[in-house]
């Protein structure tokens, strides 16, 4: 049991700032997932909390301590690997019991534990062998259970599903929620996955250039994402953004026109902004959030489409299918929007394919909208 | 069948082309390796000494006989196992120690690294002549070695005699002492790259499980070596054996017979008595040795699973 504070977190590799002011709270038993891509800073800061690397400013507390210069050792964690780091020459046997022995434990008490934490992770029947000897799968359920053995206050994990084939991670995903469940532990799991980070967690910190961009649940971060990079990070297709500018329609309302469409928007979204008239703005729309007329290039009534009605005055432009990707349970159109390629999710049934004509439709309660220079978000907080 | 027969031309050609592009290196390793070994293996069975070079004549084992039944074979192979004994046992040590601190980074450890090399390409008469220098009469280590005999003598109130290379223990120590810095080089450098093979996750791993620095590298650096320092100590047992080009520059096998090893024992026969019957004997001698020390090696390490097949 632990909650994990981190203050002003600094870290320089020479003149790389890996990781860059950071200032997080982290709750007892709660599952955080550090988000972002390769070279953001996620692993640096998760070393950090683990004490394996030393900030270069800043302050890590466990609870009421004051950890940031106590060794990985006296610190009550456990960590996983990305590689699993299964010490090769050992058994199974000895790989979950190492931290036991390192700390003394005596070897009854030692055989108990690797014994439950064994049954924990279903590899009671391979405690004999050597990891060379595992699949990927047995060897990533060992370094889990070298990490739960120890009952750590603080359980890290960087990146621990990469290792593994598609259909196993998904078995391990599941396997670590239960595992979350079950475990009276705090997590920190380091991800490049959004799918991952999006399943797993309580909260997830979105990361890049070693700044934290949003904290939020993973409904947060979906649904209102702070920028145009976590807008585009998080989400599978990644969120299609299209230039434009703010200009008044009619005597009220404001719209974003831009290359090939024209989308109205919520005076509310506008209301707030200093001189919104001509400013440039990304407008963002995820694929499941566009309609489209299901009978290409007729001219006949607009009909449901993407589980939304389309009605033909709320068309916010006409763009040309380029790719149809069949997905089975949906389909997935690229089409072409004054140059721009926006991936529209629609009904696997709908015949629309290369070369069709069709009018799009936003669903206005989900667009976005973000700066044109800055990235960042002109929706105001809720 | 007249159509058969070019088939039968073009497999020949298959067949006898590879034999014809390896024959010039087979020819080579027959005449300078296979040739060398089979004559002196004869020639181990004759008696054939060039003082009476009219009585040569085939007498099976007898040379063999002779040799195990010698005091000076004996004690030539006692001089040997104690010699390769300790090459061995300090190689290691030493060069693991040094290779530890290479892999440390630090200013400079390019240079250190490169240095590092240099004994290893000294010619060993050339390394011998160098360690005569330091430890004759005149040289450094010898007044050094006399100094701190001197000191040891006065602190524990003892008399110790110092009387440099004529003592046999100096010598044969010496000897050791100097085989050993020119054969740490090369065991550092293959200690050096195993240990730049372990993944450095397995230390962070081994620390969050709460391993002290001593306990890393007992239970992750020294097992991730087991291989390296089996490769290490049969390259070393088998040139501690044959060490022979030192010792000829630094003791030429004395005081008295104190640093008579196994491969001078073998020259002596060969050079000094001209009997080189007993000299090929005496090789092949030490060739079953270190094989067989080799293969117990292998068979120990393997047998508990210590190195990957």
């Amino acid at each position: 049991m632990a909650r994990v504070r981190l203050t002003n977190l600094t870290k320089h590799f020479g003149d790389v700032v890996a990781v860059d002011d950071v200032t997080l709270d982290i709750a007892d038993r709660e599952f955080l997932t550090l988000l972002g891509p390769s070279g953001c800073g996620k692993t640096t800061l998760l070393n950090m909390i683990a004490g394996l690397e030393s900030p270069t400013s800043g302050e890590v507390w466990f609870d009421d301590r004051n950890v940031t210069a106590v060794p990985p050792e006296r610190r009550d964690i456990a960590m996983v690997f990305q590689t699993y780091a299964l010490y090769p020459h050992m058994s199974v046997f000895d790989n979950v019991a190492f931290g036991l022995k390192m700390r003394g434990v005596p070897a009854e008490e030692r055989k108990r534990l690797v014994l439950a934490a064994a049954k924990t992770m279903e590899i009671g029947h391979l405690l004999d062998r050597k990891p060379r000897a595992l699949s990927g799968g047995q060897r990533q359920r060992v370094a889990l259970a070298r990490a739960i053995v120890r009952d750590p206050g603080v359980f890290l994990l960087d990146e621990p599903l990469s290792n593994l084939d598609a259909q196993l991670r998904v078995v391990m995903r599941t396997e670590l929620k239960r595992l979350h469940g079950d475990l009276e532990m705090t997590f920190v799991y380091v991800t490049h996955d959004q799918a991952e980070s999006l399943i797993l967690s309580d909260r997830i910190v979105v990361m890049k250039d070693g700044k934290i961009q949003q904290i939020g649940t993973p409904e947060s971060i979906y649904d209102s994402p702070a920028n145009t990079f976590v807008a585009g990070f998080v989400g599978s297709p990644p969120i299609n953004l299209l230039k434009g500018v703010l200009e008044q329609s009619g005597s009220s309302g404001w719209r974003v026109v831009g290359e090939g469409f024209a989308c109205e928007v919520a005076t509310s979204m506008v209301e707030r902004m200093e001189q919104p008239e001509g400013r440039e703005v990304s407008l963002g729309v995820r694929a499941e959030d566009i309609g489209i007329d299901e009978a290409p290039s007729s001219a006949g009534p607009a009909t449901e489409t993407g589980g939304r009605t389309g009605n033909k005055d709320q068309s916010v432009g006409r763009a040309e299918v380029v790719v149809r990707e069949p997905m089975g349970s949906d389909l997935y159109l690229t089409v072409d929007v004054g140059g721009t390629n926006v991936k529209v999710r629609t009904r696997p049934d709908n015949p629309a394919d290369r070369g069709d004509v069709l009018d799009l439709f936003f669903d206005p309660g989900k667009i976005h909208l973000f700066d044109g220079q800055t990235g960042e978000s002109l929706i105001p907080d809720l | 069948m007249t159509v058969i027969k070019p088939f039968h031309l073009m497999a020949r050609t298959r067949d006898v082309l590879p034999l014809l592009l390896n024959l010039p290196a087979v020819i080579l390793l027959l005449a300078f390796i296979a040739y060398p070994i089979g004559i002196s293996f004869w020639m181990s069975l004759h008696r054939y000494n060039l003082r009476r070079p009219d009585q040569v004549y085939f007498h099976g084992l007898e040379n063999y006989a002779n040799i195990l039944a010698s005091s000076e074979f004996w004690n030539a192979l006692w001089i040997s196992l104690y010699f390769t004994f300790m090459a061995v046992l300090l190689v290691i040590v030493i060069a693991m120690a040094i290779a530890l601190l290479l892999h440390e980074s630090f200013r400079g450890r390019g240079v250190v690294r490169a240095l590092l090399l240099i004994p290893w390409a000294i010619p060993g008469v050339v390394n011998g002549l160098m360690w005569v220098g330091l430890l004759g009469d005149y040289g450094a280590f010898n007044a050094m070695l006399e100094d701190s005999v001197a000191a040891i003598n006065y602190l524990f109130g003892i008399n110790i005699v110092y009387t440099g290379m004529a003592s046999p223990f100096v010598a044969l120590n010496a000897a050791i002492g100097a085989h050993v810095w020119r054969s740490v080089p090369f065991a550092c450098i293959i200690f050096l790259a195993a240990i730049q093979a372990i993944p450095t996750e397995q230390y962070r791993a081994a620390r969050v499980d709460g391993a002290t620095s001593w306990n890393r590298f007992r239970f992750i650096t020294l097992p991730w070596l087991y291989h390296a320092v089996l490769v290490v100590a049969i390259f070393e047992t088998m040139n501690g054996f044959r060490a022979f080009d030192l010792i000829y520059a630094l003791t030429g096998g004395g005081p008295g017979d104190a640093t008579h090893v196994i491969a001078w024992q073998t020259y002596k026969e060969a050079f000094a008595r001209l009997d080189f019957g007993g000299a090929n004997a005496y090789s092949y001698l030490i060739t079953l040795i270190t094989m067989t020390l080799a293969i117990i090696y292998i068979r120990l390490l393997y047998r508990r699973g210590l190195v990957q097949g």
